[in-house]
C-alpha cells in the first residue's frame, strides 16, 4: 500500500497552480519531486501538509484519506513537511523552536529542561548540539536548514517533505541528511525530496517524478534516468537540441574597454577582509558562490542600500550616502525578490516603469509601450494592475525601469529567480543589450548554470566568485565553468 | 478612450457604490421618519464638508503606507480653534499673523509624528495618540482651560452661504478636496506617496526619499487639521477644551467606510468624502428620531463594526 | 547566581523597572507623607485599575494584537457594578457578573480578530466606540454607589493592607507567571509571526480569542476595582486609560509588533508613570501646567525607551 495523489486540481484565483497531479509513493522510498519553477511541485507538497487546500481529486494512504485542513490534523497523522521559507523565530529560543509543535510541558508551565534535552538528542545525531546556546538569529544558513530538518525530525514523520533545502548547504551536510533520510527510509517513511539540483537527486533519492505546468508528466527509478531525460521531461523540449540553438559563443574582444566603476579594499558588512574588482563599460560580470557569502551584501552596499560606501566611479572617486544619490548618479539595481522589492502592486505597468524615470530623475512622462514591446511583455493595456501579469512579466517591465533610464551600471541580485526558463532567456537578452549600449552589468545569481550561460555568450565578461565576504577566484574565458565555480565557492580553486 | 479604459474607471468608481447606496437610504429614510429631514441637506452637506477636509490628511498619512494613521488630528483641530481665539481676539487682521503660527505648530507637531513613527519605527497608533496628549496639554497649559470667545467677524460667514445655496465651508472643502486629488494624480510628489504606500522597499530602491515622504504626509496632515481648526471656530461660534476631539475617530471611520485600503499604496480623497456624508447623514437621522447621544454613539459604533467586519477582513493563513 | 543577575540586566524589563525605582525615591524626597499608611493606600487604590488594565492590554499586545477597548470596557464594569448592586444582586454575585461581562467582551473582540481575522486596531476601536455609548446608556450621569459593606472592607483591608495591594500583586504575579506557561509560549510564536506558528500546528486563532478573553477579565477586574476605590460610577471614566496603558507597554519593553517582551515590563512600566504623575503633582506646579508636563514625560519616556531598545537589539543582531 502506499501514498497515491489522484487527479489533484487547484487553482489560487484565476492562476492554475495543479492540473492533474497524479502519482504514488512506497512505503520506504525516497522520492525526488523534479520541477521548473511554477511547474506546482512546492503546492502539491503543501496541500499534503495541510498548509493550502486542494480544489479537486483525492489523496490517500494505504486506503485510507490522507487529506486534511489543517498543518495541526496533517502533524496528527505524522505528516511533516520543512518550510521553504525558514520558519524559525527569533524570539523564540533554539530548543523552544525545535519543539514548538509539541511543547512538553509540566502541567500549565513549560518543561524547559524537557524541551532543551530533547532538542539536544536530536541535533546530536548532526553533531549540531553547539547550536543550542545561539540565538536563532546568530546562525548561519546551513545551519538554519539544519536546524529546519530537525525540527521536522522531531516529530517522528511517517511522511516527510523535505522541501529545497541542500541548496545552502555544504558536502558534510549533505552527507548527513542523506544518512539521516536513509535511516527514516528504513522505519517505512515515506520522504518526498524537493529538489533543483541533481547531484542531491541521485544520490539521495530511489526515484524521481518530475512535475510541469501542473501537470505531473513521468515518474522513473533514478537507475533508468539520464540527466538530459529529465531535463527534457522538466522543459518540454528536447534539451540536446536547444543546447545547440544558443547563441554562437561570442568572440572576446581584445580592445581596450574603460573601467566604468573600481573598487578596492572595500569591506563587505558583516564580514571580514574586502574585495577588490573592476567593471568596464558594457562587461557583463556574474557573482557566484554559496548563499549568503556576501553576494546579496555586495550589490546592495555599492547601491548605496546599506549606508554611505565610496568607490571609484566614472573617472573619479565618488561617496553615496543613499539609494537616492546613487541613482542619480547613474547605478541600477534589480532584486529577484520582485514581492518585495520589486512590484509597486496596486499601481499600474505605465507607474511602474516610470517610478525611476519619471518621478526619482524627474524625467518626463513618456510612453512606456514601445519599452514593453521591445522586452516582449505580455500586456494588455499600460494602465493594468501589474499583478495582473505573470511573474516573469513582472520582471521584465521592473527591468525596463531601470534599462529606460540608461544606467551606467546595472547591479541585480538574483534578478531571474522564480522565472522560468524562456523569460530567463528574454531577460539575458536585454541585459546583452544593455551591456552593448555600455552598461557595465554586475549580476549575482545562486544558479552557476545560469552564470556560465550568460557569460559564455557575452562580448566581455568575467565571474567573481565570493566565499566569506571575499573574491575566492576571478573565472574569465575557458575558465568559467560550472565545476570551476563550484570549486571557488569552496574556496578550493586554485589557479593552474 | 478605449474600451478598456472605460471599464476601468468603472471598476474605480464601483468601489464607492455602497457607500453612495448606504447615503441615499438614510436620506429617504430620514425623511421617512422625520418628514422635513431632507430641508437638512445644506446643512449635513456643510458638517461632512468640515469632516472631510480634515479626512484629507488621514487619508494621506495612510495612503503613504506603513498602516499609517494619525491619531493627533483632533488635539490639532482643537489647538487650530483655540489659537484662533487667542491670537485674533476677535480682529480679523490678526489671520494673517494666526495663519503661519498655525501652519508651523503643525509642521512641529508633523514632523514630531513623522520621525516617531518613521525614524523611530514607532507604531502610528502610539506616537500620535501620545503626541496628542501633549498637544492638548499645551493649549491646555495656553489657554488656561479659559478659551477666548471673541471670534473674528469673518469666521462667523463660514455658515453663510457662498456660490448658491452652498455654504462658504462646503466651498472650501471642495477647493481642498480638489487641489489635494489633483496633488495625488497629477504631480511626482503624489506619485510618490503612491509608489511609498504600494511597497515601501521598491520605493527606496527606485531611489524615492521615503523617509521624507512619509514625514511630509504628517506634517500636511498635522498642518490641514490646525488651519481647519478657523473654520470650526466659525462654524461653532463656541470653544470648549475638547471641540475637536471627536473628529479624530470619526476622521478614521469615514475613511474607513469611504473604502480606504489601510495598508496604503491606493485610494481617492472621495472616499473620504464620501464617508463623511455619510457618517454625517448616519447621525443626523439618528438626532431627527430624537434618539439620545449615548445611544446614537453606541448605534455608530455597531455600524462602523459591521461596516469593518464586511471590508476589512484579511486573508486566511490557508488558502 | 551570576547568571541569573545577567539576565535580568539583559531583560527588557529592567529599563522599566530602573525607571520605577529611580521616581519612586524621588517620590520619597519630593512627597512629605511618602511613609504614611495613608499616602500609600491612596497609591494602591487609585492606582490598581490602571494597572490591571495594563497588564491585560500586554497579554494582548505580546500576542500580536491590540485592545483599544479595554478603557471603556472599564467603564461598561463600572457602570453595571453599581446599577447591578442598585437592583439588589449580592455583591458577590454583581463581581462575578462583571468578570463575565469582561471576558465575554472580550470573547466578541477575540472572535473578531482571531476568526474573522479583522485588524485588531480597527475592530477594537470600534468595540470601544460601542462601550462607549453603552457606557452612557447604562448610566447617563456619574453616580451610584457598589455594596457599601464590601466597600468598607475594600478600603479597611486586611492587616492595615488594603485589598487593592493584593490585587496589584495578584495581577503582577499573573502576568510574571503566564510567560512560564506552555500557552505564554504559543502566544509569544502567534505574535512574533502567526504565519510560521499556524504551520507549526499552533491553532493561533485560538490563542488569539484567550489573550483577548484575559485581557477581558483584566478589564473587568479593572472595573470593579476602580467602582470600590471611588465609590461611585462614572461613564466616561475609562476612556483615555489605553493611551497610558500603551505607553506602559512600550516603555516596558513590550514590542507593539508583537512576540516580544513580559507584562512585568508593563507592570514596571505603569508604575513609572504613576510615579512621575505623582512627582509632577508633588512639584505644586498648578494643574494645567501638570498635565502639559505629564504628557511630555509620556512622550520621552517613549521616545527614550525606544531608542534604547534599538540600540540593544542591535547589539544582539536581531532584526
Amino acid at each position: 500500500m502506499s501514498l497515491i495523489f489522484k487527479d489533484v486540481q487547484k487553482a489560487f484565483g484565476k492562476v492554475v497552480a495543479l492540473e492533474a497531479i497524479n502519482f504514488e509513493v512506497e512505503h520506504g522510498e525516497i522520492r525526488g519531486i523534479l520541477g521548473g519553477n511554477g511547474s506546482g511541485k512546492s503546492t502539491l507538497t503543501k496541500i499534503l501538509g495541510g498548509m493550502v487546500s486542494k480544489d479537486k481529486g483525492e489523496i490517500t494512504l494505504d486506503g485510507e484519506n490522507c487529506y486534511f485542513k489543517s498543518t495541526k490534523e496533517a502533524k496528527k497523522r505524522r505528516i511533516i513537511i520543512t518550510s521553504q521559507e525558514l520558519s524559525l523565530l527569533h524570539n523564540l529560543s533554539i530548543a523552544e523552536n525545535l519543539c514548538l509543535c509539541e511543547l512538553p510541558a509540566k502541567g500549565l508551565f513549560a518543561d524547559k529542561r524537557k524541551a532543551y534535552e530533547i532538542a539536544k538528542n536530536a541535533l546530536a545525531r548532526f553533531e549540531l548540539e553547539h547550536l543550542l546556546e545561539k540565538n536563532v538569529s546568530e546562525l548561519a544558513p546551513n545551519e538554519k536548514y539544519m536546524v529546519e530538518l530537525t525540527k521536522a525530525l522531531i516529530q517522528e514523520p511517517e511522511i516527510l517533505i523535505v522541501d529545497e533545502i541542500t541548496s545552502a548547504l555544504y558536502r558534510k551536510d549533505v552527507e548527513k541528511v542523506d544518512r539521516a533520510l536513509k535511516e527514516l527510509k528504513d522505519k517505512g517513511c515515506i520522504i518526498l525530496f524537493i529538489t533543483h539540483r541533481m547531484p542531491e537527486l541521485y544520490t539521495i533519492c530511489d526515484s524521481v517524478t518530475v512535475v510541469r505546468n501542473g501537470v505531473t508528466v513521468e515518474t522513473l527509478k533514478m537507475t533508468e534516468a539520464s540527466e538530459e531525460q529529465l531535463l527534457s521531461y522538466m522543459t518540454g523540449r528536447d534539451i540536446t537540441a536547444a543546447a545547440g540553438k544558443q547563441e554562437d559563443p561570442a568572440e572576446p574582444e581584445e580592445e581596450n574597454r574603460e573601467n566604468i566603476l573600481e573598487v578596492s579594499g572595500m569591506n563587505l558588512q558583516g564580514f571580514e577582509g574586502s574585495v577588490s574588482f573592476t567593471l568596464k563599460k558594457g562587461e557583463i560580470v556574474g557573482v557566484a558562490g554559496l548563499q549568503g557569502h556576501g553576494q546579496a551584501t555586495l550589490v546592495r552596499q555599492l547601491f548605496g542600500l546599506l549606508g554611505p560606501v565610496r568607490y571609484k566611479y566614472d573617472g573619479s572617486e565618488k561617496t553615496y550616502h543613499n539609494v537616492t544619490q546613487a541613482v542619480k548618479g547613474g547605478l541600477a539595481f534589480v532584486s529577484g525578490d520582485r514581492v518585495n522589492e520589486g512590484a509597486f502592486g496596486e499601481r499600474s505597468l505605465a507607474e511602474n516603469a516610470r517610478a525611476v524615470s519619471h518621478v526619482t530623475l524627474k524625467g518626463p512622462k513618456r510612453d512606456v509601450n514601445g519599452l514593453f514591446q521591445q522586452f516582449n511583455v505580455k500586456y494588455h493595456n499600460d494602465r493594468q494592475s501589474i499583478l495582473e501579469l505573470s511573474g516573469g512579466n513582472q520582471q521584465k517591465v521592473i527591468l525596463a525601469r531601470w534599462t529606460d533610464v540608461k544606467p551606467k551600471v546595472f547591479l541585480a541580485d538574483d534578478p531571474t529567480k522564480g522565472i522560468d526558463v524562456q523569460a530567463r532567456r528574454e531577460v539575458h537578452q536585454i541585459l546583452y543589450q544593455l551591456a552593448d549600449e555600455g552598461t557595465a552589468v554586475l549580476m549575482v545569481s545562486s544558479d552557476d548554470e545560469e552564470l556560465v550561460e550568460l557569460t559564455k555568450n557575452a562580448k566581455l565578461s568575467k565571474i567573481l566568485v565570493m566565499y566569506e565576504g571575499k573574491i575566492s577566484a576571478v573565472l574569465s574565458g575557458d575558465k568559467i565553468t560550472e565545476d570551476n565555480i563550484s570549486l571557488a565557492s569552496m574556496n578550493m580553486y586554485r589557479e593552474v | 478612450m478605449d474600451k478598456t479604459s472605460i471599464h476601468r474607471f468603472s471598476d474605480k468608481v464601483k468601489v464607492y457604490y455602497p457607500v453612495i447606496l448606504a447615503i441615499v437610504i438614510l436620506f429617504v429614510l430620514g425623511e421617512a421618519l422625520s418628514p422635513g429631514f431632507l430641508g437638512n441637506f445644506n446643512n449635513i452637506l456643510m458638517i461632512a464638508s468640515f469632516l472631510a477636509i480634515v479626512c484629507i490628511g488621514q487619508s494621506l498619512v495612510i495612503m503613504v503606507g506603513g498602516f499609517g494613521l494619525d491619531l493627533s488630528i483632533g488635539a490639532m483641530v482643537t489647538l487650530g480653534a483655540l489659537l484662533t481665539g487667542k491670537i485674533c481676539n476677535g480682529s480679523n487682521v490678526k489671520l494673517l499673523l494666526l495663519i503661519p503660527i498655525l501652519i508651523f505648530a503643525g509642521v512641529v507637531v508633523g514632523f514630531i509624528n513623522g520621525i516617531g513613527v518613521q525614524k523611530l519605527k514607532i507604531p502610528p497608533l502610539a506616537m500620535t495618540l501620545i503626541v496628542s496628549n501633549v498637544v492638548v496639554g499645551f493649549y491646555t497649559l495656553i489657554t488656561r482651560a479659559m478659551p477666548t470667545l471673541n471670534i473674528p467677524s469673518v469666521l462667523v460667514s463660514m455658515g453663510k452661504p457662498l456660490i448658491g445655496p452652498l455654504r462658504t465651508m462646503t466651498v472650501i472643502a471642495i477647493i481642498f478636496i480638489v487641489l489635494f486629488e489633483w496633488i495625488l494624480r497629477k504631480t511626482r510628489y503624489g506619485q510618490k506617496i503612491f509608489l511609498c504606500g504600494s511597497n515601501r522597499n521598491a520605493a527606496k530602491l527606485a531611489g524615492i526619499q521615503v523617509d521624507l515622504v512619509v514625514i511630509s504626509t504628517y506634517i500636511l496632515s498635522a498642518v490641514i487639521a490646525a488651519l481647519s481648526g478657523i473654520i470650526l471656530l466659525g462654524y461653532v461660534r463656541s470653544a470648549s477644551m475638547d471641540m475637536g476631539d471627536v473628529y479624530t475617530m470619526q476622521t478614521l471611520a469615514a475613511v474607513v467606510i469611504g473604502g480606504i485600503k489601510m495598508s496604503g499604496g491606493k485610494g481617492s480623497l472621495v472616499g473620504g468624502l464620501l464617508g463623511s456624508v455619510m457618517i454625517t447623514a448616519l447621525s443626523s437621522v439618528l438626532v431627527s428620531v430624537g434618539m439620545l447621544a449615548s445611544m446614537r454613539i453606541f448605534f455608530e459604533g455597531l455600524i462602523l463594526l459591521a461596516i469593518i467586519i464586511m471590508d476589512c477582513r484579511q486573508p486566511k493563513l490557508r488558502q | 547566581m551570576g547568571n541569573y543577575l545577567k539576565k535580568t540586566v539583559k531583560s527588557t524589563s529592567f529599563p522599566a523597572f530602573v525607571l520605577f525605582a529611580a521616581f519612586v525615591v524621588i517620590n520619597i524626597f519630593v512627597t512629605k507623607n511618602f511613609f504614611t499608611l495613608s499616602y500609600m493606600k491612596g497609591v494602591a487604590i487609585n492606582n490598581a485599575p490602571l494597572i490591571c488594565l495594563t497588564v491585560g492590554m500586554s497579554v494582548v499586545i505580546i500576542s500580536g494584537g491590540i485592545d483599544l477597548s479595554l478603557g471603556t470596557m472599564l467603564s461598561v464594569v463600572n457602570t453595571l457594578c453599581v446599577t447591578f448592586t442598585a437592583w439588589g444582586i449580592h455583591p458577590l454575585l454583581v463581581i462575578l457578573m462583571c468578570f463575565a461581562v469582561g471576558v465575554g467582551i472580550g470573547m466578541i473582540n477575540g472572535i473578531v480578530v482571531g476568526y474573522l481575522r479583522i485588524p485588531p486596531l480597527l475592530a477594537t476601536f470600534a468595540m470601544s466606540t460601542i462601550l462607549e455609548g453603552l457606557a452612557l446608556i447604562i448610566l447617563p450621569k456619574p453616580g451610584g454607589n457598589p455594596h457599601q459593606g464590601v466597600m468598607k472592607w475594600y478600603r479597611a483591608g486586611v492587616a492595615g493592607i488594603p485589598i487593592a495591594t493584593f490585587a496589584i500583586l495578584a495581577v503582577a504575579l499573573i502576568g510574571a507567571f503566564i510567560w512560564k506557561s506552555k500557552f505564554g509560549i504559543l502566544v509569544r510564536a502567534t505574535g512574533y509571526n502567526e504565519k510560521e506558528a499556524f504551520f507549526s500546528g499552533i491553532q493561533t486563532s485560538r490563542i488569539k480569542l484567550y489573550t483577548y478573553m484575559i485581557a477581558g477579565f483584566f478589564g473587568g477586574l479593572g472595573g470593579i476595582l476602580m467602582t470600590y476605590g471611588i465609590n461611585s460610577a462614572d461613564a466616561t471614566i475609562g476612556t483615555d486609560m489605553c493611551m497610558q496603558c500603551i505607553a506602559a507597554c512600550v516603555i516596558g519593553g513590550v514590542d507593539l509588533a508583537g512576540g516580544q517582551g513580559h507584562s512585568l515590563g508593563a507592570f514596571w512600566g505603569i508604575l513609572f508613570l504613576t510615579f512621575v504623575s505623582s512627582v509632577i503633582v508633588a512639584l505644586g506646579l498648578d494643574t494645567f501646567s501638570q498635565s502639559f508636563w505629564s504628557g511630555m514625560v509620556l512622550l520621552v519616556s517613549l521616545l527614550g525607551s525606544v531608542i534604547l531598545m534599538k540600540r540593544s537589539k542591535k547589539a544582539v543582531g536581531l532584526d
